[in-house]
């Protein structure tokens, strides 16, 4: 999958209860501001380390709140692959 | 050939409730009834024992077949929530029913994954041994380390106890085992200075990577098809966690069985409290998954030797 702001939203959308209501969320605000809950954070933060094969550890989840930190962070993450 | 023959199990009566306590935790009733799916946690009282709450599973077995006290030749206790370090918690179960001095008695140290392993354990055992009757019991009470005030185990963790009575007439035998420890991310689940710890993502994780991959690796094993099985029994983590396996797994969620609204995760006990009640409904395959401290993980297609 191609890392974009939209796909990372597509990705949410697929571990949250909240499904597509995610794709309109701002991509400056926190992720869990925005209405995520942690047991549904924890399933995407997963499926982002599993669909582009990288490793967020614990000290990184602060890091990376809002969909643009998060796309920046995952860009450094696949360079470094 | 051993194999399980009955279940009891013993759930203490005194609840703690989630909802009541859904301010104190800054939660609410659907994270509580749809995620964790735990409205009610079930908790020992102050004078009760590890030992007791097995010796109370016992009486209720008792109450479902008959069983000659003089004939147990093995009792295996899984818990890491002993009565004290010594002696063996499976020897006070022992004098408390007054069992023969001829049974052997071991306690087994694991936490979720303890009832499969004690499953394989206790059949090898009594099989290499010559034994027709035994007992293997789980009873790991953590509200003896759980903090109050930690929301990622107050509100998950309930204490119970079960016991399953082994003999070589079964009406399930268990054929086919897989184990697995991951022992790097061991510090996910701890319990130091008599605290629980418990990192929910590190768990989480594991679960969702490594169980439905045990899952194909044992169908594999069996000869079967995933289709042959009747039912799924997973460790009891949380709804969440059962949500997510099945749809990692893409299984029948019809059936999945989760059934711990009102008492918890009972850690050991969750496995057998929940087979104690299809026991005898007349599935061929049930496959049983334990996963947890260790981390470990293992599982079994139980066979129903009766159709």
């Amino acid at each position: 999958m191609e890392l974009s702001i939209a796909n990372l939203k597509q990705l949410l959308a697929n571990s949250s209860s909240l499904g597509n209501q995610v794709l309109d969320f701002d991509d400056n605000v926190s992720i869990t501001e925005q209405g995520v809950d942690s047991l549904d954070m924890m399933d995407f933060f997963l499926n982002l380390e599993d669909t582009f094969n990288v490793t967020i550890p614990d000290t990184d989840i602060e890091k990376v709140r809002t969909f643009n930190a998060l796309f920046a962070y995952l860009q450094n993450k696949v360079n470094e692959v | 050939m051993i194999g399980i023959t009955e279940i009891g199990s013993y759930i203490p009566p005194k609840r703690l409730s989630n909802i009541e306590r859904k301010e104190q935790f800054d939660t609410d009733e659907d994270f509580i009834y749809n995620k964790i799916g735990v409205a009610q946690v079930a908790v020992k009282s102050a004078d009760e024992e590890t030992s007791d709450l097995a010796v109370k599973a016992f009486l209720n077995l008792e109450t479902k077949i008959t069983i000659n006290r003089n004939e147990i030749e093995a009792i295996i206790l899984v818990t890491q929530n002993p009565d004290s370090n010594i002696p063996h918690t499976s020897a006070l179960i022992h004098k408390a029913l007054d069992f023969p001095e001829s049974c052997a008695c071991f306690d087994i140290s694991l936490g979720c994954s303890g009832f499969v392993y004690g499953l394989s354990v206790i059949k090898s055992f009594m099989e290499s041994n010559g034994m027709k009757k035994g007992l293997l019991f789980t009873s790991d009470p953590y509200s003896k380390i759980i903090d109050p005030t930690d929301k990622n185990t107050a509100l998950l963790f309930g204490d119970a106890a079960s016991v399953t009575y082994l003999t070589d007439e079964p009406v399930y035998k268990a054929d086919h085992f897989t184990f697995g420890t991951i022992g790097k991310e061991s510090s996910s689940l701890t319990c130091y200075q008599n605290v629980l710890s418990m990192n929910g993502r590190g768990i989480f994780n594991f679960a969702a990577r490594y169980i439905p991959i045990d899952l194909k690796n044992i169908v594999a094993k069996s000869s079967l098809n995933i289709e042959d099985i009747d039912k799924f029994i997973f460790h009891q983590g949380s709804k969440y966690i059962i949500d997510t396996l099945i749809k990692r797994t893409g299984i029948d969620s019809n059936k999945v069985i989760f059934d711990i609204k009102d008492y918890g995760n009972t850690v050991s006990s969750s496995i057998p409290i929940i087979l104690e009640k299809i026991l005898h409904q007349g599935n061929k395959h049930i496959f049983i998954s334990g996963f947890g401290v260790g981390l470990s993980w293992a599982s079994s297609i139980l066979i129903n030797n009766k159709l």
